[in-house]
């Protein structure tokens, strides 16, 4: 009867607190999200798993958690709390990524700048509301719209924030397509919206081989915090379009990057633990990024229509808001807005160019935070 | 209690506003710089051509040595197919399949 009786005190049951039970139905809901409502699945699975697993109460003496030096969750999570999973993941982002439109369409490059705005601004933001420069870089980083990016500076800057930044950073991606469509309608007018592009120029392989190299050079050079990210992408980007190693980047582009998506997406799910996650801290991380994300899609979309004053071949401004890296994500919604209003509209392949540059840009800026801060 | 002045005060202190201004410069001059690259490419290439004329070997990709990859007009014309026969769909009032 006693072993009956430890063995009670032992279950969850007996440590489950009421914040425990809210993280799992969060958990819950980001998994039906990702099955009915098909909002980013590759990541909100594991991650809504990963938090229904990391917020059972863990027996006292044993390693379970996350945060349990020796245990198996601690040990995956290592690859998130030193910047392991983020290069990976960008080396398969690389292997998977065309850049022809972006080569094919120069100036809107610039849109991919332009929308690092929402870093910047956050940045202030968070400054303003108290928290010191480092977890101000980290919060402000959500505006990249990038998961890997942001959890890869959380991890150097402020790692105690990593957990709230990672689920923000991943759930505003998730929910593109709910979050810029009525920023784009609302800073732009029909006729806008109804601009048509020029269709982009082929691009010869040797223009695809040589930027990846020019590309790291130029960024790196300017931005050297950029380096890991950077590298890996460009490293990615030229096993694609070397045509001599179809192999590696076949492995980077599946295998690789889907077995690092699972063990980053579950292992940060499993590090909000209630206690550690449900605080004052991580509600003000979340509003500072929905501000973040909602700034770099108006900083977009602007900078496209400031360009318009100047170009005789005008750029629809929806495109701007694929400035943010959330790739594909936001180009699939400058498509589906701009659909809306043409049918005949085809913007995808524009908007991937400022989107691929959004990408570079916020490494860019992640590397610029990474090296100023840390000093 | 949550001040205005204080939150400024922060910003001001952490050199907020600079670090905002240099970042967003940093970033638009690497892309900047990126994007002039991309575009003087082209003129550079043929340029190159003719130092280090282009090699055709076995591993080179399928998309690039296809018969469609050479011959580009043949995709126009069935691009203009497709679009055609999309144009027919959506404007007769046949019956679709």
């Amino acid at each position: 009867m006693n072993i009956f009786l430890d063995f009670i005190g032992t279950t969850a049951f007996s440590n489950m607190t009421i914040g425990n039970f809210v993280m799992i139905l969060i958990g819950i809901v980001f998994i039906t999200l990702a099955i009915r409502k098909d909002y980013e699945p590759l990541l909100l699975v594991p991650i809504g798993f990963g938090m229904v697993v990391g917020n059972i109460p863990p027996v006292a003496g044993m390693a379970l958690s996350v945060y349990d030096q020796g245990s198996v969750l601690s040990m995956i999570y290592y690859g998130v709390s030193q910047g392991l999973f983020p290069p990976l993941i960008f080396l398969g982002i690389g292997a998977m990524t065309d850049f022809s439109t972006m080569l094919s369409n120069p100036k809107l490059v610039l849109l991919g700048a332009a929308a690092q705005v929402g870093i910047f601004l956050t940045l202030i933001g968070s400054l303003f509301l108290g928290f010191d420069p480092l977890e101000a870089g980290a919060i402000g980083i959500i505006g990249g719209a990038d998961g890997p990016t942001a959890i890869f500076l959380s991890s150097k800057l402020a790692p105690h924030l990593l957990g709230s930044i990672a689920i923000a950073a991943y759930s505003y991606m998730a929910l593109v397509p709910v979050i810029q469509p009525p920023i784009m309608k609302l800073l732009t007018t029909k006729e806008e919206r109804l601009i048509r592009m020029k269709a982009p120029r082929q691009v010869s392989q040797r223009e695809k081989i040589i930027f990846p190299i020019a590309a790291f050079l130029i960024s790196t050079l300017i931005a050297p915090g950029a380096i890991v990210l950077l590298g890996m992408l460009f490293f990615g980007n030229l096993l694609k379009e070397s045509c001599v190693t179809e192999r590696l980047a076949n492995s980077a582009r599946n295998a690789l990057i889907d077995i690092v998506t699972i063990l980053l997406g579950f292992s940060v799910g499993a590090s909000t633990q209630a206690q550690t996650f449900l605080t004052h801290q991580s509600l003000l991380i979340f509003g500072l990024g929905a501000l973040s994300f909602s700034m770099a899609t108006a900083g977009g979309v602007l900078f496209a229509k400031f360009m318009n004053l100047f170009l005789k071949e005008k750029i629809n401004p929806l495109v701007g808001a694929a400035g943010v890296s959330a790739v594909p994500d936001s180009a699939r919604v400058v498509q589906m807005v701009g659909q809306k209003e043409d049918p005949h509209n085809f913007l995808l392949m524009h908007a991937m160019a400022p989107n691929v540059a959004g990408v570079v840009g916020s490494a860019i800026a992640a590397g610029i935070l990474w090296s100023v801060l840390a000093h | 209690m949550f001040s205005f002045a204080a939150g400024i005060e922060r910003i001001v202190a952490a050199d907020g506003f600079s670090l905002t201004v240099t970042g967003m410069l940093i970033v638009f001059l690497a892309l900047s710089i990126i994007a002039l690259f991309i575009s003087l490419l082209p003129k550079v290439l043929p340029l190159l051509s003719k130092i280090f004329p282009e090699i055709k070997h076995h591993h080179t990709s399928q998309s690039a040595a296809s018969p469609r990859a050479l011959h580009p007009v043949r995709d126009d014309a069935l691009l203009a197919a497709i679009a055609y026969a999309l144009y027919r769909r959506e404007t007769t009032s046949l019956p679709r399949e």
